[in-house]
C-alpha cells in the first residue's frame, strides 16, 4: 500500500487539507460580516465603513484568494466526476480557472485602489 | 450456470438517503456559487463606488428575476457553509452513526432554510 505524504504538493491528501483549511478561514470572515450586519444596520455608509480599513481590505481579497483555491479543488473534483473525455475537460478546466483568475485582479484591483474614508 | 443480476435501473423508483441529499446539495451549491461569483463580484465592486452606485444596486435587487437569484445564492452559501461544516465534523469521526447523521443532515437542512428565510424577511 502506498503511503499517504504531504510531499506533493499537488497531491490528493495536500488538495483536502488545503480545502479544509481555506474552509476554516472563509467561516471566520462570513462571522465577521454576519456580525457586522446584524448589528448595524445596511446601507451606503456602514457599508463603506465596514470595508474601508486596510485590514478588512487584505482580509477580503485574502478571503477571495483562499475561495478560489477552495472553489478550484472542488471544481476539479466536479468536472473529473462528470465530465469524461479529456479534452472538453481539460477546456472546461481552463475556461473556469480564467474566470476565477479575472475575478481576483479585478477584485484587488478595485479594491486596493480605493480611497480611505 | 451465469448467475443473474437483478438490476432496477428506473430511476424514479430510487430515493436518495437525507445524508446522500445533503451531500449533492453540498456540492450543487458549490458549483451554483462558483457560477455566481463573477456577478457577485461585479455587484461588490460597483456597490462601493459611491452612494449614487450603490441605490442603483439596491433598486435593482428588489426586481423579481434578481431577488429570486439573491434567494439562491443565499440558500447556497448558507448550505454550502453548514453542510461543509457538518463533513468536517463526519471527517473527525463525529456523527457517523446512521441515527445521528440522519438528524445531523435535517438540522443542516432546517438551519440553512431558516437563515435564508431570516436574511430575506427580517
Amino acid at each position: 500500500m502506498k503511503r499517504v505524504t504531504l510531499k506533493n504538493p499537488f497531491g490528493g491528501m495536500t488538495q483536502w487539507l488545503y480545502q479544509r483549511f481555506t474552509a476554516f478561514f472563509m467561516i471566520f470572515y462570513f462571522a465577521i460580516i454576519g456580525f457586522y450586519l446584524t448589528t448595524e444596520p445596511f446601507n451606503y455608509s456602514t457599508w463603506n465603513h465596514l470595508m474601508s480599513p486596510l485590514w478588512m481590505r487584505i482580509n477580503t481579497t485574502a478571503f477571495f484568494l483562499l475561495m478560489i483555491i477552495h472553489a478550484w479543488i472542488g471544481v476539479q473534483h466536479v468536472t473529473d466526476d462528470y465530465i469524461k473525455p479529456v479534452f472538453f475537460r481539460g477546456l472546461i478546466n481552463c475556461a473556469l480557472l480564467m474566470l476565477a483568475i479575472i475575478q481576483i485582479i479585478y477584485l484587488s484591483y478595485c479594491l486596493m485602489g480605493r480611497e480611505y474614508v | 450456470m451465469i448467475k443473474r443480476q437483478t438490476k432496477n435501473l428506473n430511476i424514479l423508483t430510487m430515493r436518495f438517503p437525507l445524508p446522500a441529499v445533503v451531500s449533492i446539495l453540498h456540492r450543487m451549491s458549490g458549483v451554483i456559487i462558483y457560477l455566481l461569483m463573477p456577478l457577485v463580484t461585479y455587484a461588490f465592486c460597483y456597490s462601493l463606488e459611491s452612494q449614487a452606485h450603490f441605490n442603483f444596486l439596491m433598486t435593482i435587487a428588489s426586481s423579481l428575476p434578481i431577488k429570486i437569484l439573491l434567494v439562491i445564492l443565499v440558500w447556497g452559501i448558507c448550505h454550502h457553509l453548514i453542510a461543509g461544516i457538518r463533513h468536517i465534523l463526519l471527517d473527525m469521526q463525529v456523527g457517523n452513526d446512521l441515527i445521528v447523521a440522519r438528524f445531523t443532515s435535517k438540522t443542516v437542512l432546517l438551519i440553512s432554510f431558516f437563515i435564508t428565510f431570516l436574511v430575506f424577511y427580517l
